[in-house]
């Protein structure tokens, strides 16, 4: 009977001049429709945990059963009853507001178009054959030299139209609406889900402008295999997500998430979604969409930071030198040309991009901008089309082909007079002296870093240290950009105190400022001011340790070295001089293996002190 | 305004943004990067930080964008040139002056201009630069109407 029953109600449904809504909505429940997977991915249903299921999307308007968002068959119900209602003036048609589910019942219950009250939605049909849409692919802006927060990155897709350029393309983005607030409540409110999330559409140049122009952030992209079905029910869902909200949640219902949602939407039986882990990093979307099978081929944008660079590196250095001051207006564009054409075109290139990256960092204005750009660009028009060397990618390595973001490390050493073994994780993402490839130099973004020791006069292991936060951005100076290097980190130590070198957890905010240097192609020095707050058991409860460190981060094929030294002088609950001075290193085995260790004299909290260790990193 | 936006709203079946059209609809070279302005902060960028990149001041809820565009009778009114042409001012005049580059071709889609006639028209451009970036000031709205005369004349 079971089996019998879909095909009595598939006869009825065929020979019926009309369809009724019990009838129909009986044949789909017949045929599970509720619990198909393309159904419960277009509603957004997470998978059922500890038996508590319901859909991601917040926004009521989504869901046309008051119990929608927990209950997929009564929205399936309701979406049927939708779906043979008559159309009402002046209100929107469920085939018109949904117009992939609709697409999903005619297709899975064999309806015939020709009678349903509202065949398609015309509104669709109209801006589908307008964007003409030929294939899609996956964009991904990489880090911002001095913003290790765009480490994390951001993806968008593509949907490549029928103009056919690259920059020509429709982005597909997700995003949170955050409004004007800012400091702690925007870090805050973007953690917690405190900001509405929205789909929207807009040419990729927009996007460009902003990502490659003026954050300074090198473009990724991916293209995707999708089918020309795929790409429709892709657009299909897109265009049902008009307008829904979403809370938007940093770790996991991010840009990255909702990505993964529109991919199974495209195609069901992909499920990345459920491929994701419990936080996701929009990298790691890249990531599972390859090892799906998704990407056919990778290319690069290059940003306007990147051209100026690769531009000044290649001309001589009097060209260079005379490019930056005609940008600035100190010299007038003719003073670029002579008898080498193709040098000539590529010094006033040279300077007609870094007047656009002063421009866009407001160091020049508008007023000076329009009447330095204009006549530079006429002096280049008039050298004609000679043959210039393209900007290739400074890495050769895609960021999704670096190291995994997940880090683990088994190690052991000594530190302080004791020996211990220790075990760390480190969920995302990179730092200094991590496996190098595909990743930006001289950047780190650590999250939620966790290392435990046994020590040998120890019962039990204890938490050595804990950091939130762990950032750095060293963005070397030169002729033509001059970013403060800095870092944050904040957490909690474990700290030797006092001639008892008692065990005290110190909560702390480490920052500091200053600047770095390039050391040629080996790699980069830096100076900062550090002021490091501490939370400590005594009274005031407060410390407050000022003074600077040095430092150098060197690399030779698999070894990277960093030497360090820091002093420190504290006041507060605390009044000490501190300083350390060593060398921390990491040799790369593998890209997912590392051997990493430490060197260290130190003075804290007036114990002196060593350190040595060593430890097996392993990325996934 | 409201009479106006009433019918592109139903459009576009969302009123983001538009406001916001209406203000850039004519813009000079160097503008377009304005309303970013003020999101560089050290500041910021720690904030940004802890919240991901996935953050910024951008367009919310779904436009059509270049969904459902209209085909053209002519150049300058023909709105997808006019709105390519004025959020890429900078770019376009890099491009032209250079004779070559993606922003080119992407204008030669969008008004048609067949395969095999893009590098003269590229070069065309750019031995016309200076008429159609006729002077420092020079708005989208001029630039399309130059283009036209320069493009039409050959």
């Amino acid at each position: 009977m079971r089996r019998l029953l879909p095909l009595l109600l598939a006869t009825a449904l065929a020979a019926a001049d009309q369809y009724t809504v019990g009838e129909v909505q009986a044949f789909a429940t017949a045929r599970g429709l509720a619990e198909d997977r393309e159904w419960l991915t277009l509603l957004h249903v997470e998978r059922a945990w500890y038996g508590f299921r319901r859909s991601l999307v917040d926004d009521p308007a989504f869901f046309l059963a008051a119990e929608g968002r927990r209950d997929p068959q009564a929205e399936l119900d309701a979406s049927i009853a939708g779906l043979l209602a008559a159309p009402i003036a002046d209100a929107k048609h469920m085939v018109e507001r949904f117009p992939a589910r609709a697409e999903f019942l005619i297709r899975r219950l064999g309806l015939d178009r020709t009678r349903l009250p509202v065949p398609r939605s015309q509104e669709f049909e109209d801006a589908y054959a307008g964007l003409g849409p030929r294939s899609a692919a996956l964009c991904f802006p990489t880090a911002y030299m001095n913003t290790p927060a765009s480490m994390f990155g951001h993806t968008l897709l593509l949907i490549r139209s029928r103009v056919k350029t690259g920059m020509a393309s429709q982005a597909i983005n997700y995003a949170a609406l955050t409004g004007d607030d800012g400091g702690v409540a925007f870090a805050l409110k973007g953690v917690l889900g405190g900001y509405p999330g929205h789909f929207s559409l807009m040419p990729y140049w927009q996007k460009l402008n902003e990502y490659s122009d003026l954050d300074q952030r090198d473009v990724w992209e991916y293209e995707l295999a999708l089918s020309p079905e795929d790409l429709r029910r892709l657009l299909l869902h897109v265009w049902e997500m008009r307008g829904i909200r979403s809370d938007y949640w940093f770790f996991d219902e991010n840009c990255a998430y909702y990505l993964l949602y529109l991919l199974d939407a495209a195609r069901p039986e992909l499920a990345l979604h459920e491929q994701a882990p419990p936080w996701v990093i929009p990298l790691d979307t890249v990531r599972i969409m390859r090892e799906a099978g998704l990407v056919t081929g990778v290319s690069w944008r290059p940003s306007l930071a990147t051209k100026v660079k690769a531009r000044a590196a290649r001309l001589p250095p009097a060209r260079a030198e005379r490019a930056r001051r005609i940008a600035l207006g100190e010299l007038p564009p003719s003073a670029a040309v002579d008898g080498d054409v193709a040098a000539s075109a590529d010094e006033l290139d040279l300077a007609a991009d870094y007047l656009q990256a002063l421009r866009n960092r407001s160091k020049v204005d508008q007023a000076a901008f329009q009447p330095r750009f204009v006549p530079l660009l006429q002096e280049r028009a008039r050298l004609g089309v000679p043959a210039q060397e393209a900007i290739s990618a400074p890495v050769d390595v895609p960021p999704d082909q670096g190291h995994g973001s997940l880090r683990l490390g088994f190690g052991g050493g000594y530190h302080g007079g004791l020996r211990y073994v220790e075990a760390a994780i480190r969920p995302a993402y990179h730092d200094l002296l991590d496996p190098a490839a595909g990743y930006t130099a001289g950047a780190q973004i650590d999250f939620c870093s966790l290392v435990g020791r046994w020590y040998e006069d120890g019962q039990t292991p204890v938490l050595e240290r804990f950091d939130a936060i762990g950032l750095r951005s060293f963005a070397a100076r030169d002729g033509f950009f001059h970013q403060p290097s800095w870092k944050v980190d904040t957490g909690l130590v474990r700290e030797l105190v006092g001639n008892e070198r008692n065990d005290e957890y110190h909560a702390f905010v480490d920052f500091g400022v200053g600047a770095s240097w390039a050391l040629g192609g080996a790699g980069l020095v830096y100076a900062l001011i550090d002021a490091d707050l501490r939370v400590i058991d005594a009274d005031p409860s407060l410390a407050i340790g000022l003074g600077p460190e040095v430092g150098a981060i060197l690399r030779w094929d698999r070894l990277a070295i960093q030497p360090g030294a820091r002093w420190g002088s504290y006041v507060g609950g605390l009044h000490e001089d501190n300083w350390r001075l060593g060398l921390r290193g990491s040799f790369t085995v593998h890209r997912d293996l590392a051997v990493g260790f430490e060197a260290a004299r130190w003075r804290s909290w007036d114990v002196l002190g060593d350190s040595l260790g060593i430890r097996i990193n392993a990325y996934f | 305004m409201r009479k106006l936006l009433l019918p592109v709203a139903a459009l576009v079946a969302s009123v983001s943004l538009h406001a916001a059209d209406d203000l850039r609809s004519n813009v000079g070279i160097g503008v377009g990067t304005m309303i970013f302005e003020g999101q560089s902060g050290l500041l910021s960028q720690i904030c940004a930080a802890t919240t991901n990149g996935c953050f910024g001041n951008q367009t919310f809820a779904i436009t059509t964008g270049t969904l459902g565009a209209k085909p053209w009778t002519g150049i300058v009114s023909n709105g997808e040139v006019q709105s390519f042409v004025r959020d890429n001012m900078d770019q376009l005049a890099r491009e032209m002056a250079a004779g070559q580059g993606e922003s080119i071709e992407t204008l030669a889609e969008l008004i048609a201009v067949p395969a095999a006639e893009r590098a003269t028209f590229a070069q065309n451009l750019q031995a016309h630069f200076g008429q159609i970036y006729a002077s420092p000031t020079v708005t989208s709205t001029e630039v399309v109407e130059n283009l036209a005369k320069v493009v039409e004349k050959a």
